[in-house]
């Protein structure tokens, strides 16, 4: 089982000739956020939960990257752990997640601004954020300021008892300025950004006070307010109805023109996907199955996940009465193992006795950084891997069995 | 554990969970009322891993025992359909009566203020509705959230009494009956025509009762199986929604989302009724399970003539759905038409901004959609006039003084717009069908392609 699985273990991938290793579209220096092999888990009574089983990717710098996956594919979880947020006791087990601030011009005008109590700031280039404790001062300083997030469910993450304009100043005053006068009329200044009517009375108003779009709006801007070099936004729109999910969109996509910054999407609305996002990268179980860049994924998808979830949404004009494309089964839940490939149990295309057995390494299709990880694909079994001599009868696959079988 | 790096492959104590698991299992065996034996043909394999499913809290293991029938067109399933369609309780329409009319439908929730709570005010959360639904079609209610679309699922219904305008009826024995005047003996009799399944498979399942029983509890209200007959109405049930009769004797905490929004569907099943109102049955569940529930409902529809109000915010399943659209703003209808001619052409501002709205699966299509400033007016105080014409793009003058009555604007297509024949508004264009198909087995090119399953397995990487 150990040999199989060695090639996706973090020792084999320091070697850059190595078949297995995952295809990027940027280079490093081009990246903000470059996330190697990494290994988040969940120890639980009823096991260890292996959230994260080897993620790799990079955020280029400017763009927005998608996150796409069903719940339970862990694209959350990579969220939280960029962030050093991940509910206990879940804990990065391995991997590094490389962050460059890169360069802001009026850092060292900021810097002079910064109030006494700021967190002292992290001056290196790259910051490996796996290594940071996620309560010491360097994480704090970058967590908000450097790196924001919008959550979800904007009523839950406000707090009830504040101002919104209490609320975005917090993060203003900690990070950038002890002048009240100051944090308040750039408080006021990023609510009119977001497009609030009349920023003045919102800065007063609690959560409650507003509908569910100006909520999120809220959100987006005390994520903004520190102007960071990434946003993480996970399903900010997913709450929201469709007008007011359309507007959101808008939003997301004009501040990210005007501000340059980057943008992980986290979200499992293909639709969503398809608008806003440059760079794509499909996540199934805790792994990566495949990326590409949104044109590429749309018009040439290749793992038959991928290709299963595109045609698996009603889209318009579509012939009435024709059965949808379905995925057979559902997630599988985060206790049980899958061995190898972990969509092999309901992909249509599945290989009694390789994919069952070997776990497919990341290989490239075709130009313009196209990675897929699956058996159908050259390049994507690892070398020296065995398929399972006596290939298990295809109407009987049973994981504890297989992966018995395997040993 | 941190120091050593995992490998790809996550086995970790798998042995043990599985040896506690049998160890437990007699215990939970007799705990859990079984109502139906184990078949015969069933691999001691199988019973282990329902067994160790059912002790280990929220697991819903994929295995094959637990996998979700696809296939619906077995011979089990269809000889369940058969006998379901058998049942009667009552005789049945035939395709295109009108099953339902609502005229002047109304639910004001009174606003109490003050020390002896009078009513200061009212929700208009429902304010003169007015449809109809054939029998056999799919009518679908869309609009954004607050918009009255589920208030008005529940008071036709009489989960909630309407405070005004009628619900008729057509029942086959009792004629067309309005539901908001009828006696109680008398909607106990309607009721079993009339279904619902609930958005949230998480919340509208008990989850101290056995699947079993859940199913059983409309069968035990109103009809009068009992005993074996009862279980095989269960088992049947369960066949029918593609799920397998064993499940019965099982929690729902066992089931994934998919799985527990069958068990809902089953049990609307249970009376073989006429009409399902589906409050957005599929809007919680993941895109490919989605897929699954949407091919069940139009399935069962087709062969049972069921009737569905299909409640939704999302507009590429309601097209791909349903044969009449209603678009709901704040508690009034603004458009209902034909599903094609409204997602075609669109007669009101306020569908073609929500059309607009929906994100396309498409990089190539990427339209500034049509942005509705401000948002949705609250129903307790409404704008004058037209209530939408406080984010129309086309308002005109007329349009904050007089309200729009809902008329026909040419070919049973009905809009509330004072403009609906003048205003040339856009439509959805079709989204790029997919070029693509999903491989079933290894495509040519594939290293597993030629020769046999496992040929190649050595050489292929030179080639």
């Amino acid at each position: 089982m150990a040999e199989v699985a060695s090639p996706a273990s973090p020792a084999a991938v320091d070697d850059r000739e190595n078949p297995g290793e995952p295809v990027y579209r940027v280079t490093e220096d081009e990246s903000v956020i470059d996330v190697k092999e990494l290994y988040v888990e969940f120890p639980t009574t009823l096991g260890v939960v292996r959230a994260l089983n080897g993620v790799n990717y990079r955020v280029p710098r400017g763009k927005v990257l998608g996150v796409v996956g069903e719940s339970g594919s862990g694209k959350s979880v990579t969220a939280r752990a960029i962030m050093q947020i991940i509910e206990k006791p879940g804990r990065i087990a391995s991997g590094k997640i490389d962050f460059r601030a890169g360069r802001r011009t009026d850092q060292e005008e900021r810097d002079s601004n910064r109030p006494k109590k700021a967190p002292k700031k992290v001056t290196a280039e790259i910051v490996n954020l796996a290594e940071l404790d996620p309560q010491s001062d360097e994480m704090r300083s970058i967590r908000g300021e450097e790196i924001a997030m919008i959550f979800q469910e904007p009523m839950t993450s406000l707090n009830p008892l504040y101002t919104i304009g209490n609320q975005i100043e917090e993060g203003i005053k900690l990070h950038q300025t002890d002048d009240k006068a100051e944090a308040k009329r750039r408080a006021v200044d990023i609510l009119q950004r977001v497009g609030m009517p009349n920023p003045e009375r919102i800065h007063g108003l609690y959560p409650h006070e507003l509908s569910g779009g100006m909520r999120q709006r809220a959100m987006i801007a005390m994520a903004l307010s520190c102007r960071p070099t990434m946003l993480i936004a996970d399903e900010p729109t997913t709450a929201l109805d469709v007008t007011t999910e359309a507007q959101i969109l808008e939003l997301m996509r004009q501040l990210q023109r005007d501000t340059g910054m980057s943008i992980i999407f986290i979200t499992h609305s293909m639709g969503v996907v398809a608008q806003i996002c440059d760079d794509v990268v499909v996540m199934y179980l805790g792994r990566i199955v495949e990326r590409a860049s949104v044109e590429e994924l749309f018009y040439n998808p290749k793992h038959p996940y991928t290709i299963s979830l595109l045609r698996s949404i009603p889209r318009f004009g579509m012939d009435k009465g024709e059965p949808l494309e379905v995925i057979r089964g559902s997630v599988p839940d985060p206790y049980s193992r899958v061995p190898g490939c972990s969509f092999h149990p309901r992909c249509p295309a599945a290989m009694p006795g390789i994919c069952d057995v070997i776990v497919p390494v990341e290989a490239p299709i075709g130009a313009d950084g196209h990675g897929v990880r699956c058996h159908l694909y050259e390049g994507c079994t690892p070398e020296g891997a065995q398929p399972a001599a006596a290939a298990a009868d295809p109407q009987k696959r049973r994981f504890g069995r297989a992966a018995k079988k395997g040993v | 554990m941190t120091g050593q790096p995992p490998t790809g492959d996550n086995v970790v104590n798998e042995g043990d969970r599985a040896s506690n698991a049998t160890e437990r299992a007699p215990d939970d065996k007799s705990a859990l009322d079984r109502p139906l034996e184990t078949s015969p043909e069933e691999s001691a394999g199988e019973v282990e891993e329902r067994v160790q499913a059912s002790t280990t809290g929220s697991i819903s293991a994929p295995t094959d025992a637990d996998e979700v029938d696809l296939n619906l067109d077995t011979e089990e399933r269809h000889h369940a359909i058969e006998l379901l369609a058998a049942v009667e309780f009552g005789e049945r329409l035939a395709k295109g009566e009108t099953l339902l009319e609502v005229k002047d439908l109304q639910k004001w929730f009174p606003i109490r203020a003050g020390f002896i709570r009078h009513t200061v005010a009212h929700v208009k959360a429902v304010d003169g509705l007015n449809f109809a639904v054939e029998k056999g079609e799919t009518f679908a209610i869309v609009g954004e959230s607050g918009c009255g679309k589920s208030t008005t699922g529940r008071a036709i219904l009489q989960l909630e009494k309407p405070t005004g305008g009628e619900v008729i009826f057509n029942h086959a024995t009792l004629g067309k009956i309005d539901l908001v005047q009828a006696s109680r003996k008398d909607l106990k009799t309607v009721r079993p025509n009339m279904q619902i399944i609930f958005q949230d498979p998480f919340s509208s399942l008990d989850g101290r009762m056995t699947v079993g029983r859940i199913i059983a509890e409309p069968l035990v209200i109103n009809s009068k199986l009992r005993g074996r007959a009862l279980k095989d109405r269960i088992a049947e049930l369960l066949t029918v929604v593609g799920m397998r009769p064993e499940h019965a004797s099982r929690y729902p905490h066992a089931f994934s989302g998919g799985q527990r929004q069958r068990l809902g569907i089953a049990r609307a099943l249970a009376l073989n009724p006429e009409m399902i109102i589906c409050d957005e049955a599929v809007s919680a569940l993941d895109v490919s399970v989605q897929a699954q529930v949407l091919n069940l409902l139009e399935k069962l529809q087709t062969e049972l003539g069921l009737t569905y109000i299909f409640i939704s915010h999302d507009l590429s399943v309601v097209e791909h759905i349903s044969d009449h659209v209603a678009v709901m703003y704040v508690g009034k209808i603004a458009e209902i038409a034909r599903t094609e001619d409204l997602f075609k052409r669109p007669r009101h501002p306020y569908s073609e901004a929500l059309l607009s709205a929906v994100p396309k699966p498409d990089p190539k299509n990427r339209s500034e959609p049509k942005i509705l400033v401000g948002d949705v007016p609250s129903p307790a105080n409404p704008p004058s006039g037209c209530y939408f014409h406080t984010r129309c793009p086309y308002a005109q003058d007329i349009c904050s003084t007089d309200s729009p009555p809902l008329r026909d604007v040419g070919d049973g297509h009905m809009a509330a717009c004072h403009f609906a024949e003048e205003l040339q508004l856009e439509g959805v264009t079709a989204v790029a069908q997919m070029a693509f198909e999903v491989p079933t087995r290894p495509l040519p090119g594939s290293p597993y392609a030629q020769g046999g399953r496992l040929a190649g397995t050595g050489s292929r990487r030179g080639g």
